[in-house]
């Protein structure tokens, strides 16, 4: 008879869920007892009492049958365990020296470049955070509505300030700044020592803002109307050293001041990079910003806890309304921490940080530190074949799955440690650079709780990366296969470390190719003619704070230059045409004008001889004369603006009003580029104001630089014996517009170079690794007459293709994100192909002539001895 | 002495692994519990005390014994080992020693 079965589905249940070392007796006992309970109270009750049964013994209510042991295992983190695991590992890194040596180099390289760019990836993303009053501490935000485009400042009148304190409830505290529009020079004992860093503060600064005293009081600092603070290192270097620098006198203009305390430098972090604070009692412009049409100061108001911003914001509107009587203003209120990544506004004295930047950055270092753990991965696991035989007969003595995976884990973080060691010196040997290249002071302060979190994140990322799947895979190794001999890899394990490969050299070859790219739209701004000529030329500013007698100083000093030997000639316009940032926009009229079409324009103001000193074009008309009296009212268009403006031809002759006069447009000037690649030429009315001309150009002949700038100097301090004199020359100042770009693409160049190098090692030891398990194999090839170059072709292709593979994949990405970029230039370069070709060919011939190094010993190698040894 | 603690089934159980005298396995112990106790437990119930009472080292147990009606399964057959025995012993033993403690009236149903 055959015996009823119970449900086939619970069996299975019992099957997959019950602990396998019970399995056989607990299912037998229950088919058994299906059977006696069917035969005593039917299909229907036996199948329930069979269900209920199989439950029991199912987790969580089974007990588990320990396993008998025989033999004495230790636990798994035992101090002995932990004591083998050391040794074996620093044996294993010794006996494979070629191989520790290219992971330690890789990864030590990698985890250095990864943690310096983390750290300033941090810095950027932890702005003015430390501040302990950072959440409740905003600044007023002013945004005018002229024509289509709204102006934004950061700037707010003094008043505003002092009105928001005594009329608007929820501030707490209101603390403004205000950075002089020119460089301070200060006299200590006699020195003259000009300080861009200088501002003007309000004596609740201190307690608005986070800063650490050294010496003096922080309650009372800038009590006094003549106090002056500065940081360690400004007093270090205008007195020796901090100590002696309280209570010295430091002399601005006419004003003694006091040295009342000395702080901490600032924190790379902070957007307040100001090493002397003035309180702003004797600020002598201080009269003049009495006063609701001066936007000078950038205001901070603390709110009391719960306040809301946006009603604040309403209420500094209505301030406006009130005092001001001007509607078109809106007050807004921008949290303290997001001002240094907003870049609406127009002309924000602090520092700014571009968002897509950081992340791009940080993702580059992420993605080097991948790069770096690859390396270790697929040392690794090419080496398991190695390793099988000691994983075969450890598992046979008893080790368990466990313990060999602590042991190959404590392989790959004690490479992870050795190579932090050396990264660390690598970053103190690198971090001057680094710190000259961005500009802040880091330090390996290791009393610092971030650079700790990110070392050990990045430690542990690598050890992650790196550690996890080797250590699997290796302790899954399976001793029966394994010591019968045999191939123990499957082709699937050599596909993986290929693929990692690719993605090694796909990430290089992007950053190849961002490289390249960075770079010619930077030689494009550099060579492409702006429409001026920009060599030769310095400039000078004019003192703002001499007053009325400025514009005589001016003519006079422009009057002895142009007597000097050398100078070609002399001119003085509004700004630089570097970057001229002067617009206006209201008091525009032509014939034909659109009702209401009120368009935001540069100006430039200009003089007779400017031309001739700039080398501008002229497409129509003429330039300004000295002899026209009337040319003072007479405007000069450039071929935008009488595009944009809609003038109709003939434009020369039409009148024109600007600034409240009304004259002719005498001539249309030829387009030329006043402000960075990064944006479209405006249209730009130049006119003839000599009362408008601060900004001093003067043209040299090549070679005379030096004894013409020691002679300025001279003449400017005819005038200006407590100014000290400060120029720059044109191409400087160009230069400095792609400044963001330069430091990028050097950046990237850096990054390009360094996966390369990292992947290459890889490359490297995997080449080595593949030459010399096919010893053999090239020995018998060469007894049966293959060619050197046959043998080394065999043993390259392998390789060659994976890069060409990397190259297909890296070629979309990097054309994307390269497009992105150049977005932001209104005049750029298109990306060629032939970058491709170019990143690819540099990609293919570095991993070409990495492995043929190897691949070349093995070809050359007599095969007699290869074949020999058995 | 201190005797691991034998709870009340344990002790059942293993007076079942006694009685059944080398024949004992899951199925056997729990229809002798049954039929000489008139106690349904579950197969769970009876399968973690015998591995208990082996961890206790009260049951040695070895596999044997395919049969088809098991679909060929060995069974996991238990015997009780000489500490067993010893701890059942000590156990009546005691139990004993304490009954003649008992005064006899104390145990009186009133009224019968």
């Amino acid at each position: 008879m055959k015996s009823p079965t119970p449900p086939r589905w619970a069996q299975r249940l019992l099957t997959w869920l019950h602990p396998a070392d019970t399995l056989e007796e607990v299912e037998g006992d229950l088919q058994e007892l299906y059977t006696y309970w069917y035969q005593q109270s039917g299909k229907r009750q036996a199948t329930l009492r069979y269900l209920l049964n199989v439950l029991s013994v199912l987790p969580p209510f089974v007990r588990q049958r320990k396993r008998k042991e025989d033999f004495y295992q230790p636990y798994l983190l035992s101090p002995d365990m932990i004591r083998n695991y050391l040794k074996i590992a620093f044996r294993n890194l010794w006996l494979n020296k070629l191989y520790s040596l290219l992971n330690l180099t890789g990864l030590s390289v990698g985890l250095a470049a990864s943690v310096l760019i983390l750290l300033w990836v941090q810095n950027e993303l932890s702005f003015d955070d430390y501040h302990h009053q950072a959440d409740q501490t905003f600044r007023v935000t002013n945004t005018l509505k002229v024509s289509d485009e709204p102006w934004v400042w950061s700037n707010s009148p003094l008043m505003l300030g002092e009105a928001a304190l005594r009329e608007v409830p929820g501030i707490e505290r209101v603390t403004q700044f205000k950075k002089p529009w020119q460089a301070l020079a200060f006299r200590i004992n006699n020195d003259l020592r000009s300080e861009e860093n200088a501002a003007f503060v309000d004596s609740t600064w201190f307690a608005s803002f986070d800063y650490h005293f050294l010496l003096g009081d922080p309650k009372r600092a800038l009590d006094e109307p003549n106090s002056i603070v500065l940081t360690e290192s400004k007093a270090q270097n205008w007195f020796g050293e901090p100590a002696a620098a309280m209570g010295k006198m430091v002399r601005l203009d006419s004003l003694d001041m006091v040295v009342r305390a000395v702080v901490r430098d600032n924190p790379p972090n902070s957007s307040f990079r100001y090493d002397v604070l003035l309180s702003n009692v004797q600020n002598r412009e201080r009269s003049h910003d009495e006063n609701w049409n001066n936007f000078n100061y950038q205001l901070f108001l603390q709110l009391k806890a719960g306040t809301q911003p946006e009603k604040i914001g309403q209420q500094l509107t209505q301030l406006y309304h009130t005092y001001k009587k001007d509607s078109s203003i809106t007050a807004s209120l921008i949290p303290l921490r997001d001002i240094h990544f907003n870049t609406t506004f127009q002309s924000d004295s602090l520092p700014k940080g571009n968002r897509r930047t950081v992340t791009t950055l940080g993702l580059v270092g992420l993605l080097i530190l991948i790069i770096a753990s690859i390396n270790y991965v697929n040392l690794a696991t090419a080496l398991t074949s190695q390793r099988a035989k000691e994983v075969g007969v450890k598992k046979i003595i008893g080790a368990g799955r466990k313990r060999l995976f602590a042991q190959f884990m404590t392989e790959s973080t004690l490479l992870t440690l050795l190579a932090l060691g050396l990264a660390l010196a690598i970053i103190r040997l690198c971090l001057p650079l680094f710190n000259n290249f961005t500009g802040h002071q880091f330090t390996l302060d290791f009393q610092n709780g971030t650079l700790w979190l990110l070392l050990l994140g990045s430690i542990g990322l690598t050890i992650l990366l790196s550690g996890v799947y080797p250590s699997l895979l290796l302790s899954s190794l399976e001793p029966v296969k394994v010591l019968k001999g045999g191939n123990v890899l499957s082709s699937k394990n050599t596909h993986f470390r290929q693929g990692l490969v690719i993605v090694q050299f796909t990430i290089s070859i992007i950053l190849i190719v961002s490289t390249i790219v960075i770079f010619q739209q930077l030689r494009f701004a550099q060579t492409q003619d702006p429409g001026y000529q920009r060599e030769h030329v310095f400039t000078f500013q004019m003192p703002y704070s001499a007053g009325a007698s400025t514009p005589n100083n001016r003519d006079f000093i422009k009057h002895r230059l142009r007597e000097l030997h050398g100078v070609v000639g002399v001119t003085s316009a509004n700004q630089s045409i570097v970057d001229l940032q002067s617009k206006h926009s209201g008091s525009l009229k032509w014939e034909g004008r659109p009702e209401e079409y009120e368009p935001t324009v540069a100006q430039f103001s200009v003089e007779p001889e400017t031309r001739s000193v700039l080398g501008l074009n002229l497409a129509q008309g003429r330039w300004f004369q000295e002899d026209m009296k009337l040319d003072t009212a007479n405007v000069i268009l450039n071929e935008t603006a009488v595009k944009t403006l809609g003038l109709k031809a003939p434009v020369v002759g039409q009148w024109f009003e600007f600034q409240g006069r009304r004259g002719q447009v005498i001539g249309v000037v030829k387009d030329f580029h006043f402000r960075s690649y990064h944006q479209k030429i405006e249209p730009m009315v130049l006119f003839y104001n000599p009362g408008w001309q601060m900004q001093v150009f003067a043209r040299i002949s090549p070679g005379a630089a030096a004894r013409l700038l020691a002679e300025a100097e001279r003449i400017w301090h005819e005038r200006y014996p407590e100014t000290p004199f400060r120029y720059t020359f044109l191409d400087e100042s160009f230069d400095r517009l792609y400044q963001a770009e330069r430091k990028a693409g050097q950046l990237f160049n850096v990054f390009a170079n360094i996966a390369i190098l990292i992947s290459c090692l890889g490359l490297f030891g995997l080449a080595t690794f593949s030459a010399e398990r096919r010893t053999k194999e090239i020995g018998v090839r060469k007894v049966l007459g293959a060619s050197v170059t046959s043998i080394i072709s065999l043993l390259s292709r392998d390789f060659v293709i994976l890069v060409l593979i990397a190259l297909a994949l890296a070629t979309p990405v990097a054309w994307y994100a390269m497009h992105q970029w150049l977005q932001d230039f209104a005049y750029r370069i298109d990306i060629e192909w032939w970058v491709f070709v170019l990143a690819g060919t540099l990609a293919v011939g570095i991993a070409l002539l990495t492995v043929s190094f190897q691949s070349v010993k093995a070809a050359l190698m007599n095969p007699v001895k290869s074949l020999r040894s058995e | 002495m201190r005797r691991t603690y034998l709870g009340e089934f344990e002790e059942i159980v293993l007076l079942m692994v006694a009685i059944l005298d080398g024949e004992a396995y899951g199925v056997s112990v729990s229809q002798e519990l049954e039929r000489q106790t008139g106690r349904l437990v579950t197969f769970g119930a009876i399968h973690n005390t015998l591995i208990r009472l082996e961890e206790k080292g009260f049951v040695c147990s070895e596999l044997g014994g395919a049969t088809t009606e098991r679909g060929g399964r060995r069974k996991r057959l238990f015997s009780i080992t000489a500490y067993g025995s010893r701890t059942l012993q000590d156990i009546q033993q005691q139990r004993s020693q304490l009954w003649q403690l008992v005064p006899p009236t104390s145990l009186k149903v009133s009224g019968s």
